[in-house]
């Protein structure tokens, strides 16, 4: 009898299960879908992902307009690459200092770079400008990478985590002779392995998405990133050609699919070696 | 104020070498972040602590100082007072919402269920495509001839299409679901990676003891997260009232209609970028939208009863 | 030591001066520009809108050996503001006329001399777009776009009407557009095809709202919104709207005009030339005639919509750049409006390029003269933000014209307060 309510429950539970999976699928898939169709059929509100007028125009059409989309495409992955790299160094060690290691000006340093993140956007670009500028920084790739070298987001991120790192682990590599940064570098990064490659990934898309900061930065279009020399298709007067925007969003989106998919793996190991997997 | 009394005795205590050696270590690790966000971020938002007490004119390089004035009139401007009113409204709906289908969507992929992978990866691509697709896809969702009209008129619960963006009592709980739907993988993410380090054995125990899943789940899973959800709101507190950009791509940038989906990042950067010169009044409504977050997110650690944050 | 110093810092000051002169006296324009290099701020557009601009440009190298680069702004309003404040603006810049009176309250163009720059070449009310009160000359117009009507002959055709049913005053598209409707409802059934589009945007409606000497703004650019003469035109307006047979792209579920237009889902839109290109390559079976816009009160009128040529008040390349701007708006024009799908801002270049030869071309520039140029002050977009914010509570019944465009002044002028 129990057995029965188990399975009843269960596949209720699976249906759901699939039911949300298919709503968050099917605009994915139908973006990719769109990017295959002209214009009209996008624009007539079909929501079918299947249609006879199915083409790579699109595709063409955007590889064709600029000779420097693989440019673009390299400038892309260099920076977000570049960039993941350092931040997961900075924002990890930063959110490790900030829960496991006692000093003073520890609560201070943790509660200005909070305040930091406060502030909304939208009134920062001028004065960031304005610094990037003065640095000597406009249309250089430094531009893009160092002042999004440490994410707060991110730091703080890590400080959740590192609150619950068991510290036994810990412990035990103290005893094993290794000192304080050995045990960091070697034990607590290498165990921090899940959350550090969620890090890694959210991190790599928003270098790869990002969008104002190049806008206001770069002057030369050969330096531009993907995402800002996708942007300059667009037209100012005669509407959203989506059939061009869904193509550009698919060429956007596949490198970050293979990101997802190479750190997906690592997501599911554990700290723990005595849970099932 | 504890602070600066701890001081005191912190001087007067002469600290151990292991004590000094964890001081160096803390500081090496935190200089290149604190490096890089006190000039890149630190400086910028101490020049609009500044402006905000000004009248500016970047072109011309003028700040004429005028005291309160800007506050004075945020506080008494009723469009702002709209405006605040939307974002916490967004901010009060939104966030427990997606906190909680986070953490339990979380759950349930962390449970004994075949194809764990599959819905894994499935529920994360929202996060991946891109936010014109997205925003273009629940346009066309809930348009007058879309299917979500579609669907209700086939049901007889209404006669004919509702124009949801252009009606101001739906256009902001679009926006809400939309964001909702849209962040949750991303929460859920990083809850199925805190979730990896939680002991099999606490649950291995806990059904020795009887507990169901939904026991097992106030028990054990949502405590064990505890901190992580403290990350949570903080990130969904911050997102949603600074949300911008579906407020800006919906309305047109007009924050219609009747207001209904005007948010204060939408007004800031409509003074900020606007024909006026309105650097300042767009840096004071900056810094009264930073005191609100951080009043929710003092009061949402509160509701946590996590470690405390501050 | 010092006097030493100082006497050297003296003779190579002199030295550098003295040849900076004999360098720059006594050459003519075209060695001065010859291998310089100018930076040129544009906004993207379509292929044929780049290939025209590059045709443009190789065209000028060829002829001057001055070099041109482009800068390409994707969202034009946020990064030449970073520009002019941080001083990294092109030497020349696209200029958008409504933008235009914001711009000339900067400093951040450099004064053009009418005569230099031959503005009497220019249709006039273009060129009045571009120079200030003062009359002061800031920015040569480069094109023109100017709206018109579209009307789907073959649904006409179907439900038995011909392009001379279409009334040629709006007054009496009141009439018209109910009967319009009910045959279109009789044919495909309620719902799937709408008479006429509109839309919402003040620059779509500024020459109707201010007809009768009514105005949006007062002498301190305050918005009017409420004041009698605009409720009285929109009013008329109203009167269109709750035929039911004039509706907003948004209220069909679709994007903007020529979506709607282009899809088959209207009989009838006004869109500016931009259009024209679009309906050929997008949505090629769609036949379609372009008529004149309506009158309204017994006057003919229509909206245009002109960018122009500034050159950065800090601009290193002043010559380089007036010359570039001369090309581009004179020799050069033809090529980039061909290409790009606008109009000539001038009547010699229209006439020189034969634009009488497309019918479509030809009914848009017809227009040009007695258009509106979509500018209105400094605080036109803050007005337009607030009109379009509540002018949908008056669609929907919600408010009259009054309740709502009183709304809609209170919220524009309080912005425009707090900005001061």
């Amino acid at each position: 009898m129990k057995k029965k309510e188990i399975n009843i429950g269960k596949s209720l539970l699976y249906i759901v299960l699939i039911f949300v999976a298919l709503a968050t699928l099917y605009p994915f898939l139908w973006m990719i879908s769109a990017s295959f169709k002209p214009l009209k059929e996008i624009v007539n509100g079909n929501m079918s992902l299947y249609s006879d007028n199915m083409s790579f125009d699109n595709y063409i059409y955007i590889f064709g307009r600029s000779s420097l989309f693989p440019k673009w495409f390299i400038n892309s992955f260099m920076i977000a690459t570049v960039g993941t790299v350092i931040n997961i160094f900075v924002n990890t060690m930063a959110g490790y200092s900030l829960s496991r290691l006692d000093f003073p000006g520890k609560n201070k340093i943790f509660f200005l770079l909070m305040a930091l993140i406060m502030i909304p956007g939208q009134v920062l670009m001028i004065p960031n400008y304005l610094i990037i500028q003065q640095l000597g920084m406009l249309d250089k790739y430094s531009a893009l990478i160092i002042p999004a070298a440490a994410n707060i987001g991110s730091i703080i991120m890590m400080r959740q985590f590192f609150v619950n790192f068991p510290r036994d682990v810990e412990e035990a590599a103290s005893i094993d002779g290794l000192g304080r940064y050995g045990r960091f570098f070697r034990i607590c990064m290498p165990l921090a392995k899940p959350i550090i490659s969620t890090q890694a990934v959210f991190i790599f898309m928003g270098f790869w998405n990002e969008f104002t900061k190049p806008m206001l930065y770069m002057k030369t279009e050969t330096k531009y990133t993907l995402t800002l020399g996708l942007q300059t298709f667009s037209s100012k007067d005669a509407g959203t050609m989506w059939h061009q925007v869904m193509a550009a969003a698919t060429i956007t989106v596949i490198p970050i699919v293979i990101i997802y998919l190479i750190f997906n793996k690592y997501f599911l190991v554990g700290v723990r070696m005595d849970g099932e997997k | 104020m504890t602070d600066s009394r701890n001081k005191v005795a912190i001087t007067k205590y002469k600290y151990t070498k292991r004590e000094k050696g964890e001081h160096k270590q803390a500081y090496l690790f935190l200089t290149p972040s604190i490096l890089i966000t006190s000039i890149f971020i630190g400086l910028s938002v101490l020049f609009v602590i500044y402006l905000s007490f000004h009248k500016v004119n970047l072109f011309a390089k003028t700040y004429t100082p005028i005291g309160l004035k800007n506050y004075f009139r945020a506080f008494t401007d009723s469009t702002t007072r709209v405006a605040f009113k939307n974002t916490l409204t967004f901010s009060l709906v939104v966030v427990p919402i997606q906190t909680f289908l986070a953490l339990v969507i979380a759950a349930v992929l962390n449970s004994k269920i075949k194809g764990k992978m599959f819905f894994r990866t499935t529920l994360f691509l929202p996060t991946l495509t891109s936010s014109s697709a997205l925003t273009l896809i629940f346009m066309f969702m809930f348009s007058v001839t879309g299917p979500i009209n579609g669907i209700l008129i086939k049901m007889g619960i209404i006669d004919t299409g509702i124009n949801y963006l252009n009606n101001p009592n739906f256009s902001l709980k679009v926006i809400m679901g939309m964001n909702i739907w849209s962040t949750i993988p991303y929460y859920m993410t990083l809850y199925l990676a805190t979730l990896q380090d939680l002991p099999a054995s606490m649950y291995e125990a806990a059904e020795i003891d009887g507990a169901n899943s939904i026991k097992k789940f106030f028990y054990i899973t949502v405590p064990y997260l505890k901190p992580m959800t403290t990350y949570v709101l903080l990130t969904s507190i911050i997102g949603t009232l600074q949300m911008f950009d579906q407020a800006y791509i919906f309305s047109n940038g007009s924050g219609g209609p009747a207001n209904s989906t005007l948010t204060v990042s939408l007004m800031i950067y409509k003074y900020a970028f606007g024909t006026q010169n309105a650097m300042g009044f767009a840096a004071t409504l900056a810094i009264m939208l930073a005191v609100l977050i951080m009043i929710l997110s003092l009061i949402s650690q509160k509701v946590n009863k996590s470690e405390s944050l501050y | 030591m010092k006097k030493l110093f100082s006497m050297v810092l003296v003779v190579v000051l002199a030295l550098s001066l003295a040849s900076c002169g004999t360098k720059e006296t006594g050459k003519s324009v075209e060695e001065k520009i010859k291998g310089k290099t100018l930076t040129v701020g544009i906004w993207g557009g379509n292929d044929a809108e780049a290939a025209a601009l590059n045709q443009v440009i190789k065209d000028f190298e060829a002829k001057t050996g001055a070099k041109i680069e482009l800068k390409t702004y994707t969202d034009i309003n946020t990064q030449i503001q970073a520009d002019f404040i941080g001083g990294t603006a092109p030497d020349v810049f696209y200029v958008d006329g409504s933008m235009f009176p914001f711009y000339a309250t900067l400093d951040v163009m450099l004064e053009l001399d009418a005569k230099e720059m031959g503005t009497d070449a220019y249709y006039s009310n273009l060129m009045d777009a571009f120079t200030t009160d003062e009359g002061k000359i800031y920015a040569i117009p480069k094109d023109v776009s100017v709206l018109a009507t579209y009307v789907n002959t073959d649904i006409l055709e179907e439900v038995g009407l011909q392009l001379s049913d279409i009334p040629t005053a709006l007054e009496d598209m009141v009439t018209f557009l109910p009967e319009l409707q009910a045959k279109l409802d009789a044919k495909y059934g309620v719902g799937q095809v709408t008479a006429m589009t509109y839309n919402q945007d003040l620059a779509r409606n500024l020459h109707l709202f201010e007809r009768n000497e009514a105005s949006l703004i007062d002498e301190n650019e305050m918005s009017t919104l409420s004041s009698d003469g605009v409720i009285k035109n929109l009013d008329f307006m109203m009167d269109l709207v709750n035929t039911g047979a004039y509706k907003t792209p948004a209220e069909i579920g679709l994007g903007w005009n020529g979506e709607v237009f282009g899809t088959g889902k209207c009989v009838i839109m006004e869109e500016g030339n931009w259009v024209y290109g679009n309906l050929k390559q997008n949505y090629p079976e769609i036949n379609f005639e372009v008529i004149d816009m309506p009158t309204y009160l017994g006057e003919k009128s229509s909206m245009s919509f002109t960018v122009g040529y500034a050159v950065y008040s800090k601009a290193k390349e002043v010559a380089l750049a007036k010359e570039w701007i001369k090309y581009a708006t004179g020799d050069g024009m033809a090529t980039w409006v061909a290409g790009a799908g606008c109009l000539p801002s001038r009547n010699d270049v229209a006439t020189e390029m034969k634009i009488e030869s497309d019918p479509v071309m030809k009914t848009h520039l017809a227009q040009v003269e007695y258009a509106v140029p979509w500018q209105k002050g400094t605080t036109i977009s803050i007005i337009n933000s607030a009109y379009q914010n509540y002018i949908q509570s008056v669609v929907s019944g919600e408010m009259t014209t009054v309740e709502a465009m009183k709304k809609a002044d209170t919220q524009a002028n309080d912005e425009i307060n707090n900005s001061k």
